[in-house]
């Protein structure tokens, strides 16, 4: 159900008016159906965005929302602005000290392997990042 | 249709442009970095009567809403159908009952008061002014109402806002979230950019924001440039008789209160340093972040409500202050069903000056949260009181952790309690082909409650079972912050205050686990694990009753000690603060938790070590470690095991609760 004009609101106003606010009305679910139907279902399915400078997408999606079908699907370069964003994302200041992130080329890699499984197909990117910050210090450094 | 002239020449015209300019829109990008938070100065803001903040505030009853002598003014919203919905509602009610989450009984509504009920319905029908409810909430001042009468609203004019309006660029600022951040003027001039329905709480205020960058904020303490209270100690809530009457849906109406959610904003209904703001008796689902979002804000309180399928969190509060959340269902949700995250600092690590007591500043209490990837979490969910409610059937319960150290204020996380709850059967597969639920985050499969880095936190007087592979899991975090050496240049040495390893002081007493309230036994995997991180101190267990009532069938890795009441390295300790209470380490854990949360070197371990995303099997009376895969389970305890390969030596598989489950195909 859509919302819709609350029913006595043409008696508050002048008849024309009422007329004039029951034709936009009309317009405007007749726009909402023309658009429901026209834009995908959710996001995961619609076309690239036009982002403002400084927001990174992945797979058409900012790293707020991307996760591992949005970096499947990422170009290159996506991926590469991705990367750096994350690193200073998450990598923010605490009260004793930076916290710890990956570098781009790790965090390439746990991207990479991690969303090969098919159970990490939505696991959001960031938050990956952050579980494998938390650990680097015990993954065997020659694999870095 | 020809009637309305829509067809007719000008008609059409409008039409057309309107479509057109409609449809030019972009299409929803959906998301944003969020700006530096701060924590609300804890004190009442005394330049609005009655005062903001600094309390949980009161719920003005509905019937009020009618008294034009009380303090604010009311703005309805309704619908064509609302009261012919709510009469619909008030028949059920009569008859077959209701209730405002699962586990509550049904109760039947009686006659006196459906009839009241409808009759200040039909007085606030005829004050309705609005069908939209963000006009009704952007013209509403301090202390004002917007009660919503029964019906689903979609609010299409905040549909139609772009997700990045170009005029709202100039808002943008850098956070220690990473650049391009939203600021609160963002908010204050784009409130429907990301959210279907937004409070704006406060004015700009008269000064600039301090500077902030990734690599450098202000303290956290207090939020700097606060502008003065426009919409402090608002109340908006639904009129039905109970939260299904009022649906806020910001995705696909005709998924219901499931999926797909098909999201069309970020956010459901936000409440931006709204101060004193009340929220109930509706229903917010399916937004692509989360259905209600309460941010930065002194005093709050949500009552009778539902969250549904959100990608991320059902209710999310964030740097909030003095907030209750009671009575509530959250089901579907690709995170966590509640979430009271970067909270204040208000616990054992609180800086005296600004919060001179120890105090619990969250409460969450009577919920159901259930199929969800989590039932709860908070990362650095600080001093919450999580208390009396039902998780249950979400792919783990309860997880509270630090690992997003740099991005949320308050690390590490601590002082929580969590009393009194009942945490059982969270054995959703959240990653099965198929699933209703999009899960965000890795969390394992059949987890009661899991911390991961937290510190001074108490567990104690819950049901905990039938959690098939843990009933509760400890793990530290041992790098949220950088610890020189380092590759990143500039990284400081990880020693302040010891701050470099969390997950100490963590105490889990007067459980009863793998029996049902009733005393049904329904055993965990194992009731307790701990990773026995090297240099952790003062974590312990005592006074938890096992399967049978009794302290001795507690099951738990490590073993109980040899001693009752003592803490012996090796053994769960259950002495708090003994000498012998101290973590010194156990490799094999930790490569399957470097298994499960890092997995990004090529190194020469198998990254199939993790098994947290396979459905444990139901584990045997007494708990058997909770293993295998699908149908195939494990010796029961006492077996001869016979699984024996050179990584299933490596996971301590034969006796041990790291079961080789994830080798079992291949031996």
């Amino acid at each position: 159900m859509q919302s819709v004009p609350a029913p006595h609101l043409s008696g508050l106003v002048p008849r024309r008016a009422g007329r004039r606010a029951a034709l936009l009305v009309v317009v405007a679910a007749a726009c909402t159906v023309a658009l429901a139907s026209a834009l995908p279902i959710g996001h995961e399915h619609g076309p690239a965005p036009w982002a403002p400078p400084g927001v990174a997408l992945v797979g058409g999606l900012p790293l707020q929302q991307a996760r591992c079908e949005q970096w499947l699907g990422a170009s290159q370069a996506e991926r590469s602005r991705a990367l750096n964003a994350l690193h200073g994302v998450v990598g923010g200041p605490t009260p004793f000290g930076q916290a710890t992130a990956l570098t781009p080329p790790e965090a390439e890699r746990l991207f990479d392997r991690t969303c090969s499984n098919g159970y990490a197909r939505y696991f959001l990117l960031y938050e990956l990042y952050t579980r494998a910050s938390g650990f680097r210090s015990l993954v065997d450094p020659s694999g870095v | 249709m020809h009637r309305w002239g829509l067809f007719s020449g000008r008609g059409t015209r409008i039409t057309v442009i309107a479509c057109t300019l409609g449809l030019s829109v972009p299409a929803m990008a959906l998301a944003h970095v969020e700006r530096t938070s701060y924590w609300p100065d804890p004190r009442p803001d005394t330049s609005v009567k009655p005062a903001a903040g600094g309390a949980v505030p009161k719920a003005r009853s509905l019937a009020s809403a009618l008294n034009k002598k009380a303090p604010g003014t009311t703005r309805v919203v309704c619908q064509t159908g609302s009261l012919s919905r709510l009469r619909h509602s008030i028949r059920r009610a009569e008859s077959a009952g209701f209730n405002n989450r699962p586990t509550e009984p049904l109760r039947k509504l009686r006659k006196k008061a459906g009839t009241r009920l409808l009759r200040i319905n039909q007085k606030l029908y005829k004050r309705c002014r609005y069908h939209l409810i963000q006009p009704a909430v952007t013209a509403s001042h301090n202390d004002d109402r917007v009660v919503i009468m029964p019906g689903i609203y979609t609010e299409p004019e905040s549909r139609a806002v772009p997700a990045f309006p170009p005029q709202c660029e100039k808002y943008r600022t850098e956070s220690d979230h990473g650049s391009g951040a939203v600021s609160y003027a963002y908010q204050f001039n784009c409130p429907n950019a990301q959210s279907l329905v937004a409070v704006i709480g406060r004015a700009l205020g008269p000064g600039q924001d301090p500077p902030t960058s990734p690599t450098g904020r202000p303290d956290p303490h207090g939020i700097p440039n606060l502008g003065g209270c426009i919409r402090c100690n608002m109340q908006v809530e639904g009129s039905g008789v109970d939260p299904d009457d009022t649906v806020i849906d910001a995705g696909r109406v005709a998924s219901g209160n499931g999926a797909p959610i098909g999201s069309k904003k970020d956010v459901g209904l936000k409440a931006d340093r709204a101060d004193g703001i009340v929220i109930r008796d509706m229903t917010v689902r399916h937004a692509a972040e989360h259905d209600v979002y309460i941010l930065e804000t002194d005093g709050y309180r949500m009552a009778r409500m539902k969250f549904f399928y959100a990608g991320e969190y059902g209710a999310l509060m964030f740097t909030s202050d003095h907030g209750l959340t009671d009575t509530c269902e959250a089901a579907g949700n690709g995170d966590s069903g509640v979430y009271p995250g970067g909270a204040p600092d208000t616990g054992t690590r609180r800086d005296t000056h600004y919060y001179p007591a120890f105090r619990l500043n969250q409460e969450i209490t009577h919920c159901d949260s259930h199929h969800n990837n989590l039932g709860y979490s908070g990362t650095m969910g600080n001093a919450t009181h999580v208390v009396d409610n039902n998780f249950y059937d979400n792919t783990t319960g309860i997880a509270t952790d630090s690992f997003f150290a740099g991005g949320h204020p308050g690390y590490p996380q601590d002082s929580s309690l969590f009393e009194r709850n009942r945490i059982y059967s969270n054995n959703f597969n959240v990653y099965a082909p198929g699933s209703d639920v999009k899960s965000a985050v890795p969390v394992p499969i059949g987890v009661g409650i899991l911390i991961a880095g937290g510190d001074d936190d108490t567990i104690a007087g819950n049901d905990i079972y039938d959690n098939w592979r843990r009933g509760t899991m400890l793990i530290a975090v041992p790098d949220a912050i950088s610890c020189a050496p380092n590759p990143d240049e500039g990284a400081p040495p990880c020693t302040p205050q010891g701050a470099a390893t969390t997950s100490n002081g963590d105490r889990y007493y007067d459980n009863v686990m793998s029996r049902t309230p009733d005393g049904k036994p329904m055993p965990n995997g194992v009731d307790f694990w701990w990773d026995e991180f090297p240099s952790n101190t003062g974590d312990c267990w005592f006074r938890n009753q096992g399967i049978n009532g009794t302290t001795a069938s507690i099951t738990s890795d490590p073993p109980p000690p040899p001693v009752e009441g003592t803490s012996v390295p090796k053994f769960l300790p259950e002495d708090c603060g003994a000498p012998g209470d101290v973590g010194v380490g156990d490799a094999r854990k930790e490569s399957v938790l470097v298994g499960c949360v890092a997995d990004f070197a090529q190194g020469d371990y198998d990254a199939t070590v993790c098994d947290w995303f396979a459905p444990p099997s139901r584990p045997a009376a007494g708990g058997s470690g909770g293993g295998g895969i699908g149908g195939l389970s494990l010796p029961a305890p006492g077996d001869k095991v016979t699984l024996t390969t050179s990584l299933c030596d490596l996971l301590g598989g034969e006796g041990g609760t790291l079961d080789c489950s994830p080798f079992l195909r291949r031996i």
